[in-house]
C-alpha cells in the first residue's frame, strides 16, 4: 500500500506497483496518488506455465513472441517477462542464482518499453535531458555513445529527464522516464569516477550505474525542442562538413532516420502498433527539428565541443546538408 | 523464427580480402541488373553507380549489436560475453529487416567459440554456405598491421594468440560485439572443418592472379550468375587499383579505423616475406605449416623477385 518504501514508484506519468521486487532505479512516488490521478502498473512474479499459448507471429524471433496486447522475452538462462494489455508485467526467474538486479536490468529496458509501446506511447530509444524548462532528445545506435553523451551534459547543468526509453506524449512533451545512466568503465574513468565505488549493472559486469544523487534529474514533463542523432566524429575526416551539427532538412530522410530511432522497432511492429507510432512520429516531425550531432573522439574533447553550443536552439538553426550531402543523408539514413 | 530466404556467410580473418568480395558481389548484382531501383531504395535508399561508401549493401557484419540486439529484444551490452556467445547462433536472419541485396554477411569470428559451448557463434538454420577466404598470413601480417597502426611484431602475436578476439574489452561499448578468433589456424580450421554449413574456400592470392575464375566460383557458390563477360566485368570494376582511386576521390571509406591512412592499401601479395624478419617468418611457418601446406602455400615460402 502506498507509503510502503519501494513499492510505490513513478516514471512516465505512471504509477507502478511491484511488491515482489525492488526497483530502485524507478524515482520513488513521493506523495499518494489521488483515485483515477494515474494509471497504475503491476509489476508481479509468475510462473510462465500458466500463460497461454501465443500463435506465431511474423515478428517473432526465438527470444520474442508477440500478438497485439501480449509480448513475452525470453533472456537464456536469466528469465521470462510477460507484458500484456499495457498496464501488466509478469517476470519470471530462470533459476534462483538470478538476482533482482539481474531482473531490474531486462525488466527496465526491454519490459518497461514494451509496455509503453502497448499504451500507444511514442517511445524512442535515447536520451532527454532538460534544461530551462526545455528538452532535447539524444539517440542513437546500441554502442553510439548516448550515456557519454548524456553524463557530459549533465556535468554542464543539463538535468536529466530520461535513460535509454523516451516516452512523449501526445502534446509534444517528454515525460521523466528513468533516472539512471549506465557507464562503461573506461567512460566512468575518463570522467574521474572510480569504477570501484559505483554499482555494476549487474554482477561481475564492468558497465555502471549511475543514479540517485549522483546524477541530477528534472521531475517535470517539458517540450521538446530538438531531437539529434549522434554519431562518432571521425577526426581524420577531410569533409569539414562531418564536424558541425547539421539539420536534417529532408523530410523523407527525416521520417527515415526518426523510424530507426524508435525503441525497438520490432516489438512496434509485433504489437500491431505500427499505424499509430507512423502518425505519432509523423506528427513529432512536423513540429521538432531534427539534426546529426557529430560526437568528437574522446571525453575531453567532447566536453570542450559541447560547452561551446546551444543544444536546444541549434537543431532548429543550423544549416542542412550541402548539396552533394543531400543524397548521403537518404543513404546513411 | 527464421525466413526461408537463402543467406549466405562471407567469413575471414580479418585482412584477407572479405570487404573485396563484398565489393565485388556488389558490382556484380548492380551490372546483372538484380537490385531493381525499387529494391535498392527500400534497401538503404542506395544509388546505384558503385560508390564505395553508399553501396555496399551485401548485408551487415554477424557482430553487429544493431542487429543482436532486434533479435534478442534486448539491448546486448547488458549480456557478458559469455552468455552472448550462448545464444549468437540462435538468432535468427529476419525477412522484416534484410531485403534481397542483404543477404551476404560478413563475419570475422571463428565458427565456435570457447564460451558457445561447442555450438556455432553465428545463426546456420537455414543458412546456405559460408564462403570462407584465407590469405597467406605473413601478408595478413602487414595488412593488420597497416589496419590497426601496430607494430609488425604485435601482429605476429595476435595471429599466433589462441585467445585473440576483435573488440574484446569488457570495459567499454561499442557497436560490435567480441568476436572471438583465436590463432589464425584455428579460426581457418574452425570454418573450413565444421560441418553444418558448406563451404567455398577461396584463396587472396587467387583471386589477385586469376579474378575472373575464382569471382567466377564465388558467384557460382552464392547463386549469383556466372556469366564470363559479367563476371569479367564486374571483376575489372573492383580490381583494387580501381577501389584504391575510388577511395581517395570519395575521401576515405567508412570501415577504415581512426589513424589508418587508407583501407585499400596495397592488395599485393608477398609483402610480408620483403617486410618481416626472418624469425617473425619462421614463427608463423612453424606454427601454422599443416594448415599453410594443406592449402598450397609453399613452406618456407618462395622469396619475392
Amino acid at each position: 500500500m502506498p507509503g510502503v518504501t519501494g513499492q510505490h514508484r513513478e516514471a512516465f506519468g505512471l504509477i507502478w506497483h511491484s511488491p515482489a521486487l525492488d526497483i530502485p532505479e524507478l524515482p520513488e512516488r513521493l506523495v499518494e496518488p489521488r483515485s483515477g490521478d494515474m494509471a497504475a502498473i503491476d509489476i508481479v512474479p509468475e510462473a510462465p506455465k500458466g500463460w497461454p499459448d501465443l500463435p506465431p507471429g511474423p515478428h517473432d524471433t526465438p527470444f520474442l513472441q508477440m500478438a497485439r496486447g501480449d509480448l513475452r522475452l525470453t533472456i537464456d538462462d536469466i528469465g521470462r517477462f510477460r507484458i500484456t494489455g499495457g498496464d501488466r508485467i509478469a517476470w519470471h526467474r530462470a533459476h534462483p542464482g538470478v538476482s533482482d538486479q539481474d531482473i531490474c536490468t531486462f525488466l527496465l529496458g526491454s519490459a518497461v518499453g514494451a509496455l509503453l509501446i502497448q499504451r500507444g506511447s511514442l517511445v524512442l530509444h535515447g536520451n532527454a535531458l532538460e534544461k530551462d524548462g526545455q528538452a532535447i532528445v539524444c539517440m542513437g545506435h546500441s554502442g553510439a555513445g548516448k550515456s557519454t553523451l548524456a553524463y557530459a551534459l549533465i556535468q554542464q547543468g543539463w538535468r536529466l529527464l530520461a535513460d535509454d526509453l523516451v516516452a512523449i506524449s501526445p502534446d509534444g512533451l517528454v515525460l521523466p522516464g528513468i533516472p539512471r545512466i549506465k557507464l562503461w568503465h573506461d567512460a566512468a574513468k575518463a570522467f574521474d569516477l572510480d569504477p570501484l565505488q559505483l554499482p555494476p549493472i549487474r554482477q561481475g559486469m564492468h558497465k555502471y550505474l549511475l543514479m540517485g544523487e549522483a546524477v541530477q534529474r528534472a521531475t517535470e514533463a517539458v517540450p521538446l525542442q530538438a531531437l539529434y542523432l549522434i554519431h562518432q566524429h571521425r577526426n581524420d575526416t577531410p569533409d569539414t562538413d562531418a564536424s558541425r551539427i547539421i539539420r536534417i532538412t529532408s523530410q523523407k530522410a527525416a521520417a527515415l532516420r526518426l523510424r530507426n530511432q524508435a525503441f525497438r522497432p520490432r516489438f512496434v511492429r509485433g504489437l500491431g502498433q505500427e499505424g499509430l507510432n507512423f502518425m505519432a512520429l509523423a506528427r513529432l516531425q512536423s513540429r521538432v527539428p531534427l539534426a546529426s550531432l557529430p560526437l568528437p573522439a574522446g571525453i575531453a574533447a567532447m566536453q570542450d565541443w559541447l560547452e561551446r553550443q546551444d543544444l536546444l536552439q541549434a537543431a532548429a538553426t543550423a544549416k542542412g546538408p550541402a548539396l552533394a550531402q543531400q543524397d548521403a543523408e537518404m543513404v546513411t539514413a | 523464427m527464421s525466413s526461408p530466404e537463402p543467406y549466405w556467410y562471407l567469413a575471414s580473418y580479418p585482412k584477407s580480402g572479405n570487404t573485396w568480395c563484398r565489393v565485388f558481389i556488389t558490382e556484380l548484382r548492380r551490372l546483372a541488373g538484380l537490385d531493381s531501383a525499387d529494391a535498392t531504395a527500400s534497401a538503404q535508399q542506395e544509388e546505384q553507380a558503385l560508390r564505395l561508401n553508399r553501396d555496399l549493401a551485401t548485408g551487415s557484419i554477424v557482430s553487429s549489436r544493431h542487429w543482436l540486439d532486434d533479435q534478442l529484444g534486448i539491448d546486448s551490452s547488458d549480456l557478458c560475453w559469455a552468455e552472448l556467445d550462448k545464444v549468437r547462433g540462435r538468432v535468427g536472419h529476419q525477412r522484416a529487416l534484410y531485403a534481397e541485396c542483404l543477404r551476404y554477411h560478413k563475419v570475422h569470428d571463428a565458427f565456435t567459440s570457447p564460451d558457445s559451448a561447442g555450438r556455432p557463434v553465428v545463426p546456420t538454420e537455414g543458412c546456405r554456405g559460408a564462403v570462407v577466404v584465407i590469405r597467406q598470413p605473413a601478408d595478413v601480417v602487414v595488412s593488420l598491421s597497416h589496419f590497426f597502426s601496430w607494430e609488425l611484431e604485435r601482429c605476429v602475436a595476435f595471429l599466433l594468440n589462441e585467445e585473440a578476439a576483435l573488440c574484446r574489452s569488457s570495459k567499454r561499448g561499442g557497436q560490435q560485439v567480441r568476436q572471438f578468433m583465436g590463432s589464425w589456424a584455428n579460426h581457418v580450421h574452425s570454418w573450413v572443418d565444421q560441418q553444418e554449413i558448406p563451404v567455398l574456400v577461396l584463396r587472396y592470392e587467387d583471386l589477385l592472379a586469376q579474378p575472373e575464375e575464382h569471382f567466377g566460383w564465388l558467384a557460382g557458390f552464392l547463386d549469383l550468375p556466372t556469366d564470363p563477360e559479367l563476371i569479367d566485368q564486374a571483376a575489372a570494376n573492383t580490381r583494387f587499383e580501381k577501389l584504391r582511386s575510388k577511395e581517395d576521390s570519395e575521401g576515405g571509406f567508412h570501415e577504415r579505423p581512426e589513424g589508418c591512412e587508407r583501407f585499400f592499401r596495397s592488395g599485393r601479395s608477398g609483402e610480408g616475406q620483403e617486410q618481416l624478419t626472418a624469425e617473425q617468418l619462421s614463427q608463423l611457418e612453424d606454427t601454422f605449416s599443416s594448415t599453410l601446406k594443406r592449402f598450397g602455400y609453399a613452406v618456407p615460402a618462395p622469396v619475392p623477385h
